[in-house]
This record gives C-alpha cells, sequence and structure tokens, in this order.
C-alpha cells in the first residue's frame, strides 16, 4: 500500500512540475477595457470579453487582464492558450438574469464561464467571480412558473440544468485555476468534467447563496491538484464525481486544504458510475459541517481504489468517516460489481458537537431522518458488494454521547442488528438508517478492516456501545481506547458474525 | 390594381392574426436604460413565436440591447416614449447568422413588423468610434457598422408610426423581402456622416407611405425591386425619395 503510493507520487511529479513551468509561458496580456468592456458594475459586458477571448486565441494565446472593477457578465466560453487574470478588486458578476446564460448544448447545463474541448487554459489573479446566485436562480424559476423555460420544478426551485454555475471546463486538458474567489453561484460552482491535469492552488470558495452551492466538483478527470485552498459553501465541499461508467476520476492530490459546508466536506459521489483511484489527500480541516468530514461512497457500480487519507482536522462536524456501498442504479441482478478498497485514513482528530453544526450558516442542511440520537461513522457495504481492505489508524474522535434510548433505540442482540435494513437503493448519507447501535464507529459487510491505536471518547454516558461490527472477515482491532463517563466496565465492542485476524 | 388590393387584404390579416400581447416587463425586460436587454428579449421573442404568435410590448422607457432576431408571427409594438437603445459596442452585434447586421434582425421569417410611436435609436457616433478604436488596435477586422432594422428574406413585413435614429449605418435594411409596408416613419440621422435611409434589394411589393429621412447619406437605395409604391416619402430638403 505504502509502495503503491509512493508510486503515485512518482507519478504525479512531472505534471505539478509542468504548471510551475507553463505558468511563465504566457507573456502576452491584453487589458479587457481596451477591447471596451466597463468595470461599472452595469454594462452588459459577456459579448466583449467574448470578442477579446476570441482575439487572444487566435492571435497567439496570452492572459486576459481585468483591471479591479466590477464586470456584469452572462455566459462567455473560454478558448485554448488564454488566462482570464482577475487582479485583486476585479469581479466578474453575474447580470443575475438567467436570459443571459447560456445553456450548453453538449454539456446540457449553464455556466458563467464554459471551455468546452480547449487545452491551456486558467483563471488567476486575485479578483472574484460572483455568480448572484440567489438573484439568477429566482430569476430562472419566475421564467419557469410563467412558462418561459420548459422545468419540471422540484422543491420549489428550478432544476439543476436551468441554473448556471460559475465555471464548467469539460474536455479541456492543463487547467489552471489560481488565487481567485469564487461566490454565490446559482448551482454548483465549479465544475472540471473529463479535463487532464487540473492544477487548483489557493483558491477560495463562498458559495452559501442557493442549494447545490459545491465548493468545487471534479468529475471523471485525470491528474488533479487541489492545494492551500479555503472552501466555504452550502453544499459538498472537495467533491469527486463520476458521471461516466467508461470514466475515471484518477491521480488527484489534494492538501492543505479547510473548510465547513452543511452538507459533506470531502466527498467522492454521489454519482459514481465509473469510479475513483489513486487518491492522496493530506493536511484537511473540517469544521462546522452538518455532515461528514469524509464521505468515500460507491453507489453507482464504480470502484474507489487505493485512496490514502493522512492528516484530518474535523471540529464541531456532524460525522466523521462515512464509507458506502450502495447500488442505486440496481446492477448487482446485472452481474456488475461495486467496489470501495484500499482506503487508508490516519492521522484524525474529531470533535462532533450535539447540536447542528452548521447552525447559523446560510443555506443550512435539512433536519432528516429522525428520531436517531447522534450518528456514529460508519463503514456500510451490502451483503454481496463488500467493502475491503480499509485501515483506519491513530484516531481520535471526541463524540457528544448521551443517546436516549426512549429517543431512538436500536439494541445489539443478534436480531436487532440484522434487523438493520440493507437500503442498497437509497441515497448514500450518515444518517440514512436512522438509529445505528454504537456512538462511535459501526461497521457492516466489510472485510480485512483495520482499526489501529483509535481512541473514542464520549462526553456523556450513551445507552449504545463504542463499536458495533456485524458481518466482517479478517477483522484487526489493536490498541483501541475508549471513555465514557461512569462506564468503566462497559463492553464497549460488540461483534456479530465476525472473524478476526491475528497479524 | 387587384395586385395591390390583395396585397392589401393580406396586411389586414396577417394584423389580425396575432391577438396575443405580451408587456416586456412580463419577461423580465427592464426600462432602465442600462440594463442590457439582449438575452431577455431574445427569449420574449422566441416565446411569443413559439406560441403562435403575438405582440410584445414596450411601454414608456429606455430598453438597451444588442441584436435581436425578430422570429415569424411577432409584432413589437413600441408605445410612445418607449426607446429600443442599441448597445454601443460592436461586439453586441456579433451574433448575426446572415445579411446586414442591426438592431433587430430577422432571416426567413414572416409576419412581422414594429409599430407604434416609440424610437430604435442607434449608438450612432459613439459607436463608431468603439469600433475604429478596437479597429485601430487591430482586435477587429472591417465590418459594415450595425444599422437599426435588417430584414432577409422575410413575408408580410411592416413598419409603422417609428422615429429611426440615430443608426450609424443603414436605418433599415431589406433584402429579398416580399410584401413590406414602410408607413409613417421618420429617419434622422442628421449627426452622423455615415447615416443612410432605407436600402432595399431585390425586394417584391414594397410601399412606401408617409416617410420623412434625414440622413447623410443615400435616403433611398432602390436596387432590383419589383412594384415599389412611393407616396408622400420625402427627405428633408422636401425631394421625394
Amino acid at each position: 500500500m505504502i509502495a503503491k503510493m509512493k508510486k503515485i507520487r512518482k507519478l504525479l511529479l512531472p505534471f505539478a512540475l509542468l504548471f510551475v513551468f507553463s505558468s511563465n509561458v504566457f507573456s502576452k496580456d491584453y487589458n479587457v477595457l481596451d477591447f471596451g468592456a466597463k468595470n461599472d458594475g452595469i454594462t452588459l459586458n459577456s459579448a466583449i470579453i467574448q470578442g477579446a477571448i476570441d482575439y487572444i486565441t487566435e492571435n497567439g494565446g496570452g492572459r486576459l487582464v481585468f483591471e479591479p472593477g466590477v464586470y456584469i457578465t452572462g455566459s462567455v466560453y473560454l478558448k485554448s492558450n488564454v488566462t482570464l487574470h482577475l487582479k485583486k478588486g476585479a469581479e466578474l458578476r453575474s447580470s443575475g438574469n438567467g436570459f443571459d446564460f447560456v445553456k450548453d448544448k453538449y454539456i446540457g447545463w449553464m455556466s458563467m464561464i464554459f471551455a468546452l474541448k480547449q487545452d491551456n487554459i486558467g483563471i488567476t489573479g486575485e479578483g472574484m467571480i460572483n455568480g448572484m446566485g440567489f438573484s439568477t436562480a429566482l430569476s430562472m424559476l419566475d421564467y419557469a412558473q410563467k412558462g418561459f423555460i420548459i422545468d419540471a420544478l422540484s422543491y420549489d426551485r428550478a432544476k439543476e440544468d436551468n441554473r448556471p454555475v460559475n465555471i464548467y471546463f469539460r474536455e479541456c486538458n492543463q487547467v489552471k485555476i489560481t488565487g481567485i474567489t469564487l461566490k454565490d453561484p446559482a448551482n454548483w460552482n465549479q465544475v472540471y468534467d473529463q479535463c487532464k491535469d487540473v492544477y487548483v492552488d489557493s483558491i477560495k470558495v463562498d458559495s452559501k447563496s442557493y442549494w447545490n452551492n459545491d465548493g468545487i466538483d471534479i468529475v471523471d478527470c485525470d491528474g488533479v491538484v487541489i492545494k492551500n485552498s479555503y472552501f466555504d459553501a452550502a453544499d459538498d465541499i472537495i467533491c469527486f464525481k463520476s458521471h461516466d461508467a467508461t470514466k475515471i476520476c484518477q491521480n488527484v492530490i489534494v492538501d492543505n486544504c479547510s473548510g465547513r459546508s452543511s452538507a459533506n466536506g470531502l466527498k467522492f459521489g454521489t454519482v459514481s458510475r465509473g469510479g475513483f483511484r489513486n487518491f492522496k489527500i493530506t493536511n484537511l480541516k473540517i469544521f462546522d459541517t452538518y455532515r461528514s468530514a469524509i464521505a468515500l461512497q460507491s453507489v453507482d457500480g464504480g470502484i474507489i481504489d487505493n485512496i490514502l487519507i493522512d492528516g484530518v482536522k474535523s471540529y464541531n462536524t456532524g460525522n466523521v468517516i462515512f464509507l458506502r456501498i450502495g447500488d442505486r442504479l440496481n446492477k448487482l441482478n446485472s452481474g456488475e460489481v461495486s467496489v470501495l478498497k484500499n482506503v487508508t485514513i490516519k492521522n484524525v482528530y474529531a470533535e462532533v458537537p450535539f447540536s447542528k453544526a452548521d447552525s447559523g450558516y446560510s443555506y443550512e442542511g435539512p433536519v432528516e431522518d429522525l428520531p436517531r440520537n447522534i450518528s456514529p461513522s460508519a463503514i456500510i457495504g451490502l451483503p454481496d458488494w463488500r467493502i475491503e481492505n480499509v485501515t483506519l489508524s491513530n484516531i481520535e474522535i471526541v463524540y457528544p454521547g448521551a443517546g436516549n434510548p426512549f429517543y431512538a433505540k436500536r439494541g445489539t442482540s443478534k436480531e436487532e442488528l440484522e434487523s438493520i435494513p440493507e437500503m442498497p437503493y437509497a441515497y448514500p448519507e450518515f444518517s440514512q438508517f436512522k438509529e445505528l447501535p454504537a456512538w462511535g464507529f459501526y461497521v457492516r459487510h466489510a472485510d480485512n478492516i483495520t482499526f489501529d491505536n483509535v481512541v473514542l471518547k464520549a462526553k456523556e454516558s450513551d445507552y449504545r456501545p463504542a463499536i458495533v461490527i456485524d458481518d466482517a472477515k479478517e477483522l484487526k482491532l489493536q490498541n483501541l481506547n475508549f471513555s465514557e463517563p461512569g462506564q468503566k466496565n462497559k463492553k464497549q465492542t460488540i461483534l456479530n458474525n465476525v472473524t478476526q485476524r491475528k497479524k | 390594381m387587384k395586385k395591390y388590393q390583395l396585397f392589401l387584404l393580406s396586411v389586414f390579416v396577417s394584423l389580425n392574426v396575432s391577438a396575443n400581447e405580451y408587456t416586456a416587463s412580463f419577461f423580465g425586460i427592464k426600462s432602465d436604460g442600462i440594463t442590457n436587454n439582449t438575452g431577455s428579449i431574445q427569449k420574449a421573442i422566441d416565446y411569443i413565436s413559439e406560441h403562435r404568435g403575438g405582440t410584445l410590448v414596450f411601454y414608456v422607457g429606455r430598453y438597451l440591447t444588442g441584436t435581436i432576431h425578430l422570429k415569424s408571427n411577432v409584432k413589437i409594438r413600441l408605445e410612445e416614449g418607449a426607446v429600443l437603445v442599441g448597445a454601443s459596442s460592436p461586439y453586441d452585434y456579433n451574433s448575426s447568422t446572415q445579411g446586414a447586421r442591426a438592431i433587430i434582425e430577422a432571416n426567413g421569417q414572416s409576419n412581422i413588423g414594429i409599430y407604434g410611436k416609440g424610437v430604435i435609436e442607434g449608438s450612432g457616433n459613439t459607436l463608431i468610434k468603439n469600433m475604429n478604436d478596437l479597429l485601430n488596435a487591430g482586435y477587429i477586422k472591417k465590418n459594415s457598422e450595425p444599422g437599426l432594422i435588417s430584414f432577409t428574406n422575410c413575408m408580410n413585413v411592416s413598419l409603422n408610426g417609428l422615429h429611426l435614429w440615430n443608426g450609424p449605418y443603414n436605418a433599415l435594411t431589406l433584402t429579398e423581402c416580399k410584401t413590406v409596408n414602410l408607413e409613417a416613419l421618420d429617419i434622422n440621422g442628421r449627426n452622423i456622416p455615415s447615416s443612410t435611409g432605407i436600402v432595399a434589394k431585390g425586394c417584391k411589393w414594397v410601399n412606401l407611405k408617409d416617410l420623412f429621412v434625414e440622413v447623410k447619406k443615400e435616403p433611398f437605395i432602390n436596387q432590383n425591386n419589383q412594384f415599389v409604391t412611393i407616396q408622400n416619402a420625402i427627405t428633408n430638403k422636401g425631394v421625394t425619395l
């Protein structure tokens, strides 16, 4: 496993270096004001910015520089060898009118900045992209209600394909996003879909203006670096997806990132058709997050393989670790296999609150799956699609405890454990099973799982044990340490249908 | 003469086909003079055209826009005090598919019209200066200045009662259109050296009535047209077109 990781690092190094060199290739700068753009916060600049991009791409490439000021825009298409450079104080701001945005026919979604099959593109500088998500989304809702656009509408909002994201790059190579702040889209924030060599450094995301406001979405990309970045988003913040069963998200480094969410912190999925492979995630800090700090989910017939997560600090976050195999597309019967294997999570310190972790932020996560006491971290496969080879080492999690059986109860008898529903077709979420029978960790249908030096602390006494493991082969538990007030002699580990590995 | 009667009948019929009226604000079109409404006006036209046609009505106010494409069975009514203002960047007129560039274009459409006591106002010298700056910088190639209205290969076209002002180039270009009724138009480009009036090429059945044209270049370019009738159409010098 470690040898494998070293191999990945070697693989990733060349293209990390490539970016360092390529950043100096573009020397020619063009001022967007020279093309007639206005930074007055009034003039719609889409056509002018597009004219400038077209000129630069046809004339050897370069940077289109935005001096400080507010540039109103609708959709524009970035082209090969062009970098949008937003100086500090420069803001690309959505007009707030959905009709100024294009729904790209190939992609099927709307965006402020599109790129489709372009190479060597970027958005740099310390300026801002502001999607004015709330106004833009409401304008589309209004148009849908009047019948100007076709939208079935769900939850009293326009669907995703009728709400613009800030950035949607598809099938592009050598993408560089550095320094900028991405604010308030009407949908996801930035999507890199089937791109190669995506480099994201020192960006800030402030994305709490409307539903589905993710931090960053990497879909079926190969060769991705995300580092030194900060995310504050209503929905999942660092999110890897796989939309295409023939594609995969692979060779990814995430380092020194932090953030909070009203959904999940680091997430694989929910759409997970092809899968995720060769990830190294280090120095991750998650706080004030409603759902899980780490959620790795293979629920659509794809794979998750060779994942290292090293160094996580999670404060005031509703759940810490959630690993899940599901079968949303009902593929089990067609002989396909969902895979989740070879995952190492180590050096984690986490605190789970009793109260709602995201309270007070815009677009708080919906209260659901009640009644349940505080949910444990969980590794939950299916009887025939098992999670394999997961190592958890040097983990300390502080829980509130205080699980009250009169509010919600799940006992630990064989019958009670085996009556927990499998829910293969359900949307995966740490809370989906409602009450689970442990206050610290719950494992089911998983083989070759290792707990090594795991400390679980409950602040108050809980009716449940710390760990429940049901249906596991070759389990290894070593150096477990529990603390729960007034429960010195309580049996904290319950095993059902488990075989243990000695070495 | 019989042909003429038939023509009048067809105009009369087409005016009554589209009974549905939509106000601009219904589509989020803003009358503040600073919001560029191109996207919203276009969606409004597309919607009306796809829903059995009708009239898009602009009440008093200034409505900024780039190129919009008029579609079959859609009429625009500019009420008194309503001004459709052309944007001042040439990039805002890049969506032309065919034919001359203009604020309002139509290509291959039928039963279209613009009427009322309102104004269609080009950005005249400002737009010309912006074009020249971009040309001098080498950012754009030489291209004609956008006109105010340009219809190509359209049928049953009517313009009535409008003020067509401050066009940097041709106020109105008609290319290979059939059954065109122009009535009570005031075309004025007096401050613009390149301003031109009506350019009609390869059209059939064009009726000009009660027109006043004040421009620096040709008031009326009449090429290869058939059945053109002119009644009381004069320039600022009192010369018949």
